[in-house]
Formats: C-alpha cells, sequence, structure tokens
C-alpha cells in the first residue's frame, strides 16, 4: 500500500521540522509548507490525503485556506486538520466552522501524532 | 464639595489600579504564550529523540536527553502555573462545571501520579465513600487540585512511605477529599507561608526537593474559585494532611 500523502503547514520552522520529521519517521509522505501560498502551491503538484494546518498564518490565515480548499470540488475531500494554537474552547468549533475535519491542540504530542493522524485518515470521507 | 473630588480622585485611581492590572494580566498572558512556543520545539525533540525514533542513542546520551525533558517540562509547569495564577488574579479564570464521578477524576489523576510513587515504593491507598457519586464541577481544575495535592505527597515523602487518599460528603451539600502522606511534615509556624506564591520552605542551598513553588498557591485559589476551603494539619517527621472542601456542584465562572 503507497505511504498516505500528508502536508504540514506552519510558519514557526522548529514546528514544521517536528511534525514533519516525526510523521515521515512514522511512514507518512511528508510535504511541507511555511504558508498559505505554498500550501497550495504544493497542492497543485500533488494531491495529499491529509493536511495537517496550523490556524495562525501570516497572510492568508489557515480557516481561510480551509474554505477555499472545501469550497473547491478538486480539494473538498483532502482531509484538513486544524492545529490549534491555544487549548481552548471556541477554537475548536472555528475550525470545524470552517470545514476542517478535525483538530489538534498545540503543542503536538510526538508519540501520539503519528496514531492521530492515521486515526483522521481512516475516517469515512467526508461529504462532497 | 471636597468629598464629592475625593470620591472622583479614588474613581479615576480605582480605575488606574483596574488598568495596570490588566495590562501585567495581558502581559503575563503574551509572554507566557511566546514562551511556550519554543519550548514546545525543546520538549518535542528531546521525545522524538529518547524514543530512539532518529537512530540508537547510548546511555549518556539518554540520560542527558532525560535531564533536558525533565528541565523542559518543569520549566513549562512553571509557565503554565504562572500563567493560571494571573489569570486567576484578573479574575479571568473561567470554571465550566460538569458533572462527573469523583472515583473516575481520582484515577485519572492518579495515573499520572503512580508512576513517581512506584519509583519511590510509596502505597497509595484510596477510600472513596460510594455515597458520594458525582459531583458538579469544573472537571479539569478539579483534577488539578488533586493531582497538585498527590504529587506533593508523593513528593515529599520517603521511599517506601504511605500516601492515604480519603473523600467522602462533609454536609448536604458539600464534600470533602483528603490527602494524608507519611512524609517530611511541616511546622506550624510555617502553615500561614505554605499557600503563598513562590515559597517552597526549604529554600536556597539545602533546597532538596524541584518544584515550582506555585502548587500550593495556584491550588488555593483554584479551590476558593469554587467557593471551597483547604487546610492542613501536619507534625514534622510524621506526615501532612491536607484537606479540601467543596461543594457538590459550583456555579458556572465567566471571564
Amino acid at each position: 500500500m503507497k505511504p498516505a500523502r500528508v502536508l504540514v503547514v506552519d510558519d514557526n520552522p522548529t514546528n514544521l521540522k517536528l511534525a514533519s520529521d516525526v510523521l515521515d519517521c512514522a511512514g507518512f509522505e511528508v510535504w511541507k509548507a511555511a504558508d498559505a501560498e505554498e500550501a497550495l502551491a504544493v497542492i497543485q503538484r500533488t494531491k495529499p490525503d491529509l493536511i495537517l494546518m496550523d490556524i495562525a498564518l501570516p497572510g492568508m490565515d489557515g480557516l481561510t485556506l480551509t474554505r477555499r480548499l472545501k469550497a473547491d470540488a478538486s480539494t473538498r475531500d483532502i482531509r484538513i486538520v486544524a492545529l490549534t494554537a491555544f487549548a481552548m474552547k471556541g477554537d475548536d468549533e472555528k475550525a470545524f466552522a470552517a470545514g476542517c475535519d478535525g483538530y489538534i491542540p498545540k503543542p503536538i504530542d510526538t508519540r501520539k501524532l503519528p496514531a492521530q493522524i492515521a486515526d483522521l485518515l481512516q475516517r469515512s470521507s467526508p461529504p462532497s | 464639595m471636597s468629598a464629592i473630588r475625593d470620591i472622583t480622585e479614588r474613581k479615576i485611581q480605582e480605575r488606574r489600579v483596574q488598568e495596570a492590572n490588566r495590562l501585567k494580566s495581558e502581559f503575563v498572558a503574551n509572554m507566557s504564550h511566546e514562551l511556550r512556543t519554543p519550548l514546545n520545539g525543546i520538549i518535542g525533540f528531546s521525545e522524538f529523540l529518547i524514543d530512539e525514533k532518529p537512530g540508537p542513542l547510548n546511555p549518556k546520551q539518554r540520560e542527558y536527553l532525560h535531564d533536558i525533558l525533565e528541565s523542559g517540562r518543569h520549566l513549562l509547569q512553571l509557565i503554565n502555573d504562572v500563567l493560571d495564577l494571573s489569570k486567576i488574579e484578573a479574575g479571568k479564570m473561567t470554571l465550566s462545571p460538569e458533572r462527573f464521578s469523583v472515583s473516575e477524576a481520582m484515577g485519572e489523576a492518579l495515573t499520572v501520579i503512580d508512576a513517581m510513587a512506584q519509583e519511590k515504593g510509596i502505597d497509595i491507598r484510596t477510600a472513596i465513600d460510594p455515597q458520594l457519586g458525582k459531583v458538579t464541577l469544573d472537571r479539569a481544575k478539579f483534577k488539578q487540585v488533586l493531582y497538585n495535592l498527590l504529587s506533593n505527597a508523593v513528593k515529599f515523602t520517603d521511599d517506601g512511605g504511605e500516601v492515604r487518599i480519603r473523600a467522602a460528603r462533609s454536609g448536604p451539600d458539600r464534600f470533602q477529599v483528603q490527602v494524608a502522606d507519611t512524609g517530611i511534615g511541616i511546622r506550624r509556624e510555617d502553615f500561614s507561608r505554605l499557600f503563598a506564591a513562590f515559597e517552597q520552605l526549604e529554600s536556597g542551598a539545602d533546597r532538596r526537593f524541584q518544584g515550582t513553588g506555585l502548587g500550593l498557591a495556584l491550588t488555593k485559589r483554584i479551590v476558593e474559585l469554587q467557593r471551597g476551603t483547604i487546610a492542613v494539619d501536619s507534625e514534622v517527621g510524621k506526615g501532612s494532611t491536607f484537606t479540601v472542601e467543596l461543594p457538590l456542584a459550583a456555579e458556572e465562572v465567566m471571564a
């Protein structure tokens, strides 16, 4: 079976590297982007199965990008998981309202992240 | 006329103090967020390395990584405690009560503590009155209180000691949780300092115990926010007993 393709979007280089390397080590095919524009460029080249998306991005924020991808028939089925900055009430609701399929509160738990992503990938595709 | 002027001036003064306090809390909140981001990098990469995901480690490397991880977690705890304290002081700590079983919450707090206790060979005994049943409190904050009391009990008890937990109703609408240890104990004259921020009784060079010195200050404020009380009884060399009394149902507190 081909490994699932995951695109990690985070403007903090350390967080981006950590999440990417953890997922890479767990056997995912990992792509990286530091902002929404880079993410869109990656998505055009290779359609990921899942995007791990930081909410607070410079320029176009993660939720706007999510709404855009979910409004487009060609990218609607990409699973989007929000990385929420504070484990705060309301952040998860905002993420779901924008069309995210799940959320993971920051900081990521390196020991749990691969299983969390695998779990989100296994859930049935969002209705399109 | 002058009385009116005094009142006006006092009001202006009060407003200034409130504003300064608000700015302080905002600063602390922003600061702790800024501190947490790089710290999460330190903790995350250390965890990744210590799990030997990128490759095998030799024993010294594992030991030093363990030290980095412990220091990182300690610093994170300190930042979280400072943020919580400042939130409470600014009246921004919210409470979201939900119905839950005390024994379940206790079990969850104990899963974290059990590992620490096992390492020191400390026996933990729990006695929860089955009549107690469910309570309506902020579950996360209740667990934070339990966790703080239990980790203190384990921390200040020598190897092979004992920690006893009791929970039961103490009135028609209140209940008590008691955590008793066979640890080093606290002098009576130190009881009042115990709940002050940044005080660990053995301070300075002879300080044997790692801690933020914020745990009990925070615990007391969280308990009081839920209209509860906390009390201590102790004898040096024999052990300490902390008693928390809380209402069976707390009111919601919005920021």
